[in-house]
């Protein structure tokens, strides 16, 4: 027999271990999936959850929520046939699935519910909803996804109206007025319950703005204190480009002005939109000259073209030469880390910022203040075709946050007013500060009134923040949403291809590809034929309906 | 005697043998390629109501489409410089191996490495490596006095850096697939032409490298098909950014992410087409290089 026929020991030992992995996989996928349990006992169960009395009575499969938010009793009823455990499925994404898990088990205790979660890829969670929709599929209930897909998911009938709902819904109330007023909904009615709340604000070192060896340096270069907080997108370019390349915290490691996202498809085009719009926005609500930043409201021209965008385009530019090396490669998870690393002066983000700051790897804890997106000393006319020299502060809802969709096909389904009660336990305040003070894991930033720092301050206290940081950062959050006028993401269909485009104009700025006019004017082109293809008309309906404007 | 027909020959039975092929050609290949017709002949925006018959206008479209014409610029820039200096550093580092008397295993074990790695690991590595500030490229350029290259980030930069991680993930499939080749090449061709004197150089030029050709040859093919299709690297590294867009992470964000599914369709054809006219050429040439 040749010494190279037949197996070696160690090609039968793999081999031998191979059929054994194989025999384990099948067993696995063979295995039947444990039965539906089924409530065969009578049990009442009483449950309180922090202020929510929850009565099941199982039965009967009554599932009865008596839910007391301050002022406000409700009693919801569902009765469904004994023995049977209703499954609700729900469409998400991380980091918000966490939020679904933390209570997926006592939502399944205490409703008598099966809580399922199908959980996907960010990028993958409009394609796998729509095709759910088209294909007829309709495995899901629920879907907790990114707030600006209202208006197509609205548009095309997919979603229910939540109007009937917010009638008795207990915590409307309790919403931060653009939370309520914009980002839930669509065409003046409710089609989404919110659950964060998402906009960008600047953050920075305190600890560093005070020193006054740096004030006074400061001052002597720049010409004028240092500003606190930046009040324009000149001062925030200043004051980076201050703090950029030296070892201002005297650890021996060089630190850095600013970080922001300014990666291809890293989010960069919610950063320029905070530069953008200070400049390129007339203050006032939306109307063909107020109020809009992507579109005239009349004809469904895109505006990125006109100076305001501009020079929005130019400061974004600007600003990239005061952070660290290679923050055009910078995305959202770059920002934090390296500000929460002690790195960065100043950071551009979203609200996570302050739960970040507060974790326990993180570096600047107590250090942090908070400021909305900084100002323009100016901002262009189109009524007039001139820059207007007056002081502009536009408020953007950055992706707006992640929310409740109920879809449509819930409206056929047995188990309806079920999908309700849940909604309404996994909403109630408690749960939402929960998420939003005290688990920034989870993406939840504070969107209701109750969450606020002179709310609840000793559960702020409690979650490891300093007072001072807290009332800053919660007054930040409570101001933005209580501004006179505030602009949204594009929410009308077609929404990712405008949005790609804008993306993709943001990163070739940032790498020098194309000069701001440039892009300006590329970008100008990408919109209007989004729109003509998708049809002018139609686009112009859904965005005035958007905008609250008669169609 | 009447001849008892032999089951085998029952047309009905071949085609039941048939049958579970024909359905998955028909299902995975036939109906999505025809449905991918259908699709890029209407407007067609997932989202925005029902599909719209609007003939070629989609891919008319496509030619004035700078995205598309950067994208496939790109890609044709790319593929012919990764796919050629890998099949020059795959042809060289098997020619290397196989003079070599010890140690062969264990290089050969380290030069495959890379090919095991799953696309998006490679992605993730080469990032870290680029990375501006903490990377080992912006170190080493540092190191020797010269400005830090932002590899991701600098438009003059990022088309090699892309074409050095395919380099580095995919000469060594050539180097495998060559080296095979050299040690079964026939021992008497050699030997005839070191008995005639031949220098190394021209045993290399007139013997072997004739008798690799064909293999060479498929190696080029199946790199280039691979190639073309580069994306996972670049979605990773640079998300597109910095002129690197390929024509296939194009076509997915139109696709898949903007949902534009008619569009996504016609640019996947004619890429698809390109494709196959350049393939067709290779094979066309193998076939008559191999005599077939």
């Amino acid at each position: 027999m040749s010494k190279n026929s037949g197996l070696t020991r160690l090609e039968a030992v793999l081999a031998v271990l191979f059929i054994i992995a194989l025999i384990a996989a099948g067993v696995g996928w063979t295995r039947p999936a444990p039965a539906a349990e089924t409530v065969t006992q009578t049990v009442k169960e009483t449950v309180t959850v922090a202020g929510e009395t929850v009565t099941v009575t199982a039965a009967e499969k009554t599932v009865t929520q008596t839910v007391t938010a301050p002022g406000t009793t409700v009693t919801e009823t569902v009765t469904v046939g004994a023995g049977e455990k209703p499954k609700i499925t729900i469409l998400t994404s991380a980091p918000l699935s966490r939020y679904v898990r933390f209570y997926e088990k006592d939502a399944e205790r205490v409703l008598g519910i099966e809580v399922e979660v199908v959980e996907v890829p960010y990028g993958e969670m409009f394609e796998k909803i729509s095709t759910d929709i088209i294909t007829g599929a309709n495995r899901f209930d629920l879907f907790l996804g990114p707030g600006d897909f209202i208006g197509t998911l609205a548009s095309q009938g997919w979603i229910m109206n939540l109007d009937e709902f917010m009638t008795t819904y207990p915590f409307l109330e309790d919403y931060l007025p653009w939370i309520r007023e914009k980002v839930m909904k669509w065409a003046g009615s409710y089609y989404a319950l919110d659950f964060d709340g998402d906009a960008h604000t600047i953050f920075y070192r305190k600890d560093i703005w005070t020193n006054p060896e740096y004030r006074q340096k400061f001052k002597e270069e720049y010409g004028y204190e240092m500003p606190s907080p930046p009040k324009t997108i000149d001062e925030l370019i200043d004051v980076a480009c201050f703090f950029n390349g030296w070892d201002w915290d005297g650890d021996g490691e060089i630190n850095y002005g600013i970080g922001l996202s300014a990666k291809r498809g890293a989010q960069s085009a919610w950063t320029i939109i905070d530069f953008a719009a200070q400049y390129a926005v007339k203050p006032g609500p939306p109307s063909k000259y107020t109020g809009v930043l992507y579109f005239d409201p009349e004809t469904m021209e895109p505006l990125v073209n006109t100076p305001g965008w501009i020079e929005g385009f130019k400061k974004f530019k600007e600003i990239l030469e005061c952070g660290p090396p290679g923050i055009t490669d910078f995305d959202v998870s770059d920002v934090r880390a390296r500000f929460m690393a002690g790195e960065l002066a100043i950071g551009l983000d979203w609200t996570d910022s302050g739960p970040l700051s507060i974790a326990p790897d993180s570096k600047v804890k107590g250090k942090v203040a908070w400021a909305k997106i900084p100002g323009a000393p100016r901002y262009w006319d189109r009524e007039k075709g001139q820059w207007v020299e007056e002081y502009n502060q536009i408020g953007i809802l950055n992706f707006g946050g992640w929310v409740w969709y109920v879809m449509k096909s819930v409206e056929e389904k047995p188990y309806k007013d079920l999908v309700f009660i849940y909604l309404i336990f996994m909403t109630t305040p408690d749960k939402a500060a929960e998420m939003a003070v005290a688990h920034g894991e989870t993406g939840v930033n504070i969107f209701r009134f109750s969450h606020l720092y002179e709310r609840i301050p000793d559960y702020w206290i409690e979650q490891g923040w300093d007072p001072e940081s807290a009332a800053n950062y919660s007054a930040v959050i409570n101001e933005l949403y209580n501004s006179p006028y505030v602009l949204t993401d594009i929410r009308i269909p077609g929404f990712e291809r405008y949005w790609d485009a804008l993306d993709l104009a943001t990163a070739n700025v940032a790498t020098g590809v194309w000069t701001p006019e440039q892009a300006a004017e590329e970008l100008y082109k990408a919109w209007k034929q989004i729109t003509e293809e998708l049809g002018v008309e139609e686009q112009l309906k859904w965005y005035r309906q958007d905008l609250g404007l008669p169609t | 005697m009447k001849r008892v027909r032999d089951w085998r020959e029952d047309p009905k039975v071949k085609f039941g043998f048939l049958a579970p092929a024909i359905i998955y050609l028909l299902a995975l290949l036939i109906f999505p390629a025809a449905f991918n017709i259908y699709s890029s002949l209407h407007r067609w925006y997932m989202g925005g109501g029902e599909p719209v018959f609007i003939g070629a206008a989609n891919y008319l479209r496509l030619f004035s489409d700078s995205r598309f014409i950067n994208g496939l610029s790109f890609t044709l820039r790319f593929v012919v410089t990764a796919v050629l200096l890998e099949i020059v550093l795959g042809l060289l580092l098997a020619l290397s191996l196989n003079i070599l008397n010890r140690g062969k295993r264990l290089i050969m074990t380290f030069l495959l490495l890379p090919l095991i790695m799953a696309p998006i690991a490679v992605g993730y590595m080469w990032r870290i490596i680029y990375h501006a500030d903490y990377g080992l490229v912006p170190a080493v350029s540092k190191l020797f006095g010269i400005p830090r290259l932002y590899v991701l980030s600098d438009p003059r930069l990022s088309f090699w850096g892309m074409v050095v991680i395919d380099v580095w993930q995919w000469t060594p499939f050539v180097l495998l697939v060559l080296y095979a080749a050299l040690v079964s090449l026939p021992r008497d061709p050699l030997e005839a032409a070191l008995v005639d004197g031949a220098s190394p150089i021209q045993r290399f030029r007139y013997v072997t490298l004739p008798l690799l050709t064909p293999i060479i040859l498929i190696v080029l093919f199946l790199r280039l098909v691979e190639a073309f299709k580069v994306f996972d690297i670049i979605y990773i590294t640079t998300g597109g950014g910095a002129l690197t867009e390929s024509l296939s992470l194009y076509i997915y964000l139109v696709g898949l992410k903007q949902f534009d599914i008619g569009y996504g369709g016609a640019a996947a054809w004619i890429f698809f087409l390109i494709v196959l006219m350049i393939v067709t050429v290779m094979m066309i040439r193998l076939r008559r290089y191999m005599g077939l």
